[in-house]
C-alpha cells in the first residue's frame, strides 16, 4: 500500500523550528544549571570570606597580645600609635579612652587592633577582607577582655614526670594574711588547702603522700595515690585517703616559655664584712612614789597603806589614829598611826645592743650582676633588689647560705645545675615573692638537701628538681616550684604560699572574654 | 509516502519523543536536586555560621549530651542551648529566649565536647567527659529532602568543631 500525500510547500523546511526550540529549551536549562552553580559559588566564596575575616581578626589579637607581653611598658613600641582621646572604627564601632592602635595588611586582608590603656586591658581587632564580585569590604570586630595570671598558681607544676616517696605533704597559707599565717610565717595550725600539684606531660605517682588541694595530669599521665590522700582540709583532717569527688582531673595544660636573662649590664657583686647591730629590748615594772611625768605609756596607781612616813609620795597623805583601851583612871592608851598615800607603777624598756661582723663572699644591693658560679661555701647577703646572673653552677652545699635581708629582693637566674642544700636560702622576709631562682634552657638540674629551708620560687622548666632528706622540721619548701620533672623523697613537706598568686610574678595576658560586636 | 516509511517515521518520532521527555524529567530532577543541595548546603553554612558566632564567645559549656549542649555566655547561666529533636528532625538554638530553627530535615546530629589538649603530633584534641573542661564542642549532622519521590542527600556529613575562645 501506497498513501500519496501531497507535500505542500509551506510545510517544508519544519524541522528547523523543531530543533531550534530543542536547542532553546536546553539552552534555557543550561543557563539555569549555571546560574545556579555560579549563585552557589558566589555563596561559597562569599561565606569563605565572611569566615576568613575571624583568623584576620584574631591574627591582630595574637599580635596585640604579644605586644602586652614583650613591651607591656612601652606599647608604642614597633610602629604602634596613640589615641590619646579614642578611636573610631568602621561599622560604627567607637572606643573611648586613650588607646595603642596598629593597622597591618595582610594577604588576604587587613586588621586594625587597638589596645586599652588599662590595667586589665581590653583588646579590639577589626578586620577587612574583600567580598567576592562587588570587592566591597567585609568587616568583623572581635573583643576580648584579657587579665594576667599569676605564674605561680600552685604548689608544684611538673612538664614530665612527678614521683613522690617517704612522708611528703603539701599544703598552703598566705603569708600576707593573718588568719592563715602566723608573722608571714607558715604555721600548720593555719594551713589551707591549695597545695595543689599537676603534671602536663608525665606521670604523678603520689607515693601516699598527702595534698591539700588537688591533683592533676594531662590526658596521658597515670596519677596514683599509693595510699595517700588528696582532698580539702575536711577530707584529709577527716583520715580519708584517695582522692576526694572534684580534686582530680586530666586536662592540665600549660605552657613553659624558656627563660632570658632580661639585662645586659652587670657588675661583679663584692664581698665585705657587714656589721650587725641587733638591739632587744624588755619591759619591767618600776614602782615610785612619785609621779614619773615625763613617761609614755600606761601608768598604774593605787593606795597603799604603811606605818611608816613615806618620804617623797605625791600629796595627800592621809593619817589616822587608832584608839585602844577603856575609859577612867589608871587605864592605858595605844596609838597607831597609819599613812596612806598613792604609788605608781609603770614599765620602762631596757635596751640591750648586740654588735656582731660576718664577712660575706657576695654583697648584693639593688642593682644587676653577674658571676661565673657559685661554689661551694659561698655566703651572701641581698640588701637591695638584685638581679644576679650565674652563668654556670651554684653550689650551696655546706655552709653556703643566701641570706635575703629584710630590704632585699633577689631574682637569681642560673645556668648551670642548682644545688641548694647546706643553710639553704634564709629569707628573712618570710615572703616568697621576695626569692626567685629562674633556670635557663642550660639548668637541668635543681637539687634541695639536708635540712634546707627554702622559701621563695623555682622556674627552671627544662630541670629535674630533686628533694630529699627534709629532716623532721615544719619549714622545708615555701613558695612554688614549675620544673620539668620532680622526684621528692624522705619528709619533705611543701607549702604553697598563696601570695604568690596575688602578688608574684606574672604570666602572659590570656583571654578571659571573647566576643564579636 | 508508504506504510512502511510511515512506521518507520513514527517509530523515530517515538523514540525522539521518549528521548526527550527522558532528558526533560531528569534533567528536572537534576535541576531540583542541584536546588536542594544548594539551599540545604545554605541552610548548614548559615548554621554553622551562627552556631560558632555564639559558641566563640560563650564562657563555657553547662551541660552534654548527644544531642543537646548547654552553654554559660556573658549574658547568665545556661543561656545558650543547642537541641536536635530527632522525631522532628529539626536542630534548633535557643538564645536568650529566642527559638531559632537552624536545620530542618535533619537526619543525624552528634555532639561530641573536647578537652583543651591536643594529641601529641596530631591536629585534634582528646576528647572529654568532663563538661567543666571542654574547650571544644563539635557538631556532625546529616540533612536530606525528598524530591521527585526519592531522598536526595546533601554531602554525606557536615563536621565542624568551634573552640571556646575563653582560656580560663
Amino acid at each position: 500500500m501506497k498513501i500519496l500525500i501531497p507535500k505542500r510547500r509551506s510545510e517544508q523546511g519544519a524541522l528547523l523550528p523543531m530543533v531550534l526550540f530543542s536547542c532553546l529549551i536546553i539552552g534555557i536549562t543550561l543557563a539555569a544549571y549555571l546560574n545556579l552553580a555560579s549563585s552557589q559559588h558566589r555563596a561559597v566564596v562569599r561565606s569563605e570570606s565572611w569566615n576568613s575575616a575571624i583568623p584576620v581578626a584574631e591574627a591582630g589579637l595574637e599580635e596585640a597580645l604579644t605586644q602586652l607581653h614583650l613591651n607591656r611598658t612601652n606599647l608604642t613600641a614597633n610602629n604602634w600609635l596613640t589615641a590619646a582621646n579614642g578611636l573610631s572604627l568602621s561599622n560604627g564601632v567607637s572606643l573611648a579612652g586613650k588607646h595603642y592602635y596598629v593597622n597591618r595588611t595582610l594577604n588576604h586582608g587587613r586588621y586594625l587592633v587597638a589596645i586599652s590603656d588599662d590595667v586589665a586591658p581590653v583588646i579590639t581587632a577589626q578586620a577587612y577582607v574583600k567580598a567576592p564580585i562587588t570587592k566591597q569590604d567585609i568587616v568583623r570586630t572581635v573583643r576580648v577582655t584579657t587579665a594576667g595570671g599569676p605564674t605561680f598558681a600552685r604548689g608544684l607544676v611538673a612538664k614530665g614526670n612527678i614521683d613522690w616517696s617517704g612522708n611528703i605533704l603539701s599544703d598552703s597559707f598566705d603569708s600576707k594574711d593573718s588568719r592563715y599565717s602566723t608573722n608571714g610565717r607558715y604555721d600548720s595550725s593555719k594551713r589551707r588547702d591549695n597545695g595543689s600539684i599537676g603534671t602536663v606531660d608525665g606521670d604523678f605517682s603520689m607515693g601516699g603522700g598527702i595534698i591539700y588541694g588537688s591533683a592533676n595530669t594531662g590526658p596521658t599521665g597515670n596519677f596514683s595515690t599509693g595510699g595517700g590522700s588528696v582532698g580539702d582540709l575536711a577530707w584529709i583532717t577527716g583520715g580519708k585517703t584517695g582522692v576526694q569527688p572534684g580534686h582530680f582531673s586530666d586536662d592540665m595544660n600549660l605552657s613553659f616559655p624558656d627563660v632570658t636573662v632580661p639585662f645586659t649590664s652587670v657588675v661583679i657583686p663584692p664581698g665585705g664584712w657587714v656589721t650587725n647591730t641587733t638591739y632587744s629590748t624588755n619591759q619591767s615594772p618600776i614602782a615610785t612614789v612619785v609621779y614619773p611625768i615625763a613617761h609614755i605609756g600606761t601608768i598604774i596607781t593605787n593606795s597603799v597603806t604603811t606605818a611608816t612616813y613615806p618620804t617623797g609620795a605625791t600629796s595627800p597623805i592621809t593619817t589616822n589614829v587608832t584608839t585602844t583601851g577603856g575609859r577612867g583612871r589608871g587605864r592605858s592608851a595605844t596609838y597607831t598611826t597609819n599613812y596612806s598615800y598613792s604609788e605608781f607603777t609603770y614599765y620602762t624598756n631596757i635596751v640591750v645592743t648586740n654588735v656582731s661582723g660576718q664577712y660575706y663572699d657576695m654583697i648584693l644591693a639593688s642593682g644587676t650582676f653577674k658571676v661565673l658560679s657559685i661554689p661551694n661555701g659561698t655566703q651572701m647577703l641581698v640588701t637591695g633588689n638584685a638581679m644576679l646572673h650565674v652563668e654556670t653552677d651554684v653550689d650551696m652545699r655546706g655552709q653556703s647560705q643566701i641570706t635575703i635581708a629584710q630590704s632585699g629582693t633577689l631574682n637569681m637566674y642560673v645556668g648551670g645545675s642548682a644545688d641548694l642544700g647546706g643553710n639553704g636560702v634564709i629569707n628573712s622576709t618570710a615572703s616568697a615573692t621576695r626569692f626567685a631562682m629562674w633556670g635557663l634552657p642550660t639548668c637541668t638540674n635543681v637539687s634541695l638537701g639536708g635540712n634546707a629551708e627554702f622559701t621563695g620560687t623555682i622556674y627552671a622548666p627544662q630541670a629535674h628538681l630533686h628533694a630529699s632528706g627534709g629532716g623532721n622540721n615544719q619549714y622545708d619548701i615555701v613558695g612554688s616550684a614549675i620544673v620539668g620533672s620532680a622526684k621528692f623523697n624522705g619528709h619533705f613537706l611543701f607549702h604553697y604560699d598563696e601570695d604568690l598568686g596575688k602578688n608574684g610574678p606574672r604570666s602572659a595576658f590570656v583571654v578571659t572574654g571573647w566576643s564579636e560586636i | 509516502m508508504t506504510m512502511v516509511e510511515m512506521l518507520v517515521a513514527v517509530g523515530i518520532g517515538s523514540l525522539v519523543t521518549i528521548a526527550l521527555a527522558s532528558l526533560i524529567i531528569y534533567t528536572a530532577r537534576g535541576f531540583g536536586s542541584l536546588s536542594n543541595y544548594v539551599d540545604m548546603d545554605k541552610q548548614s553554612r548559615n548554621a554553622l555560621d551562627v552556631m560558632s558566632r555564639e559558641i566563640r564567645s560563650a564562657t563555657g559549656p553547662r551541660s552534654a549530651t548527644t544531642n543537646e549542649i548547654r552553654f554559660d555566655t556573658p549574658a547568665g547561666t545556661n543561656s545558650l542551648r543547642y537541641f536536635y529533636n530527632a522525631r522532628d528532625r529539626v536542630f534548633t538554638q535557643f538564645k536568650s529566649g529566642t527559638r531559632t530553627p537552624l536545620l530542618t530535615g535533619c537526619d543525624e546530629m552528634m555532639i561530641t565536647i573536647y578537652g583543651r589538649n591536643n594529641v601529641s603530633n596530631q591536629f585534634s584534641q582528646f576528647v572529654t567527659t568532663n563538661v567543666g573542661g571542654a574547650k571544644m564542642v563539635q557538631f556532625t549532622w546529616t540533612c536530606s529532602r525528598t524530591i521527585i519521590g526519592a531522598r536526595l542527600n546533601t554531602e554525606s556529613v557536615q563536621s565542624a568543631k568551634i573552640v571556646i575562645r575563653k582560656q580560663n
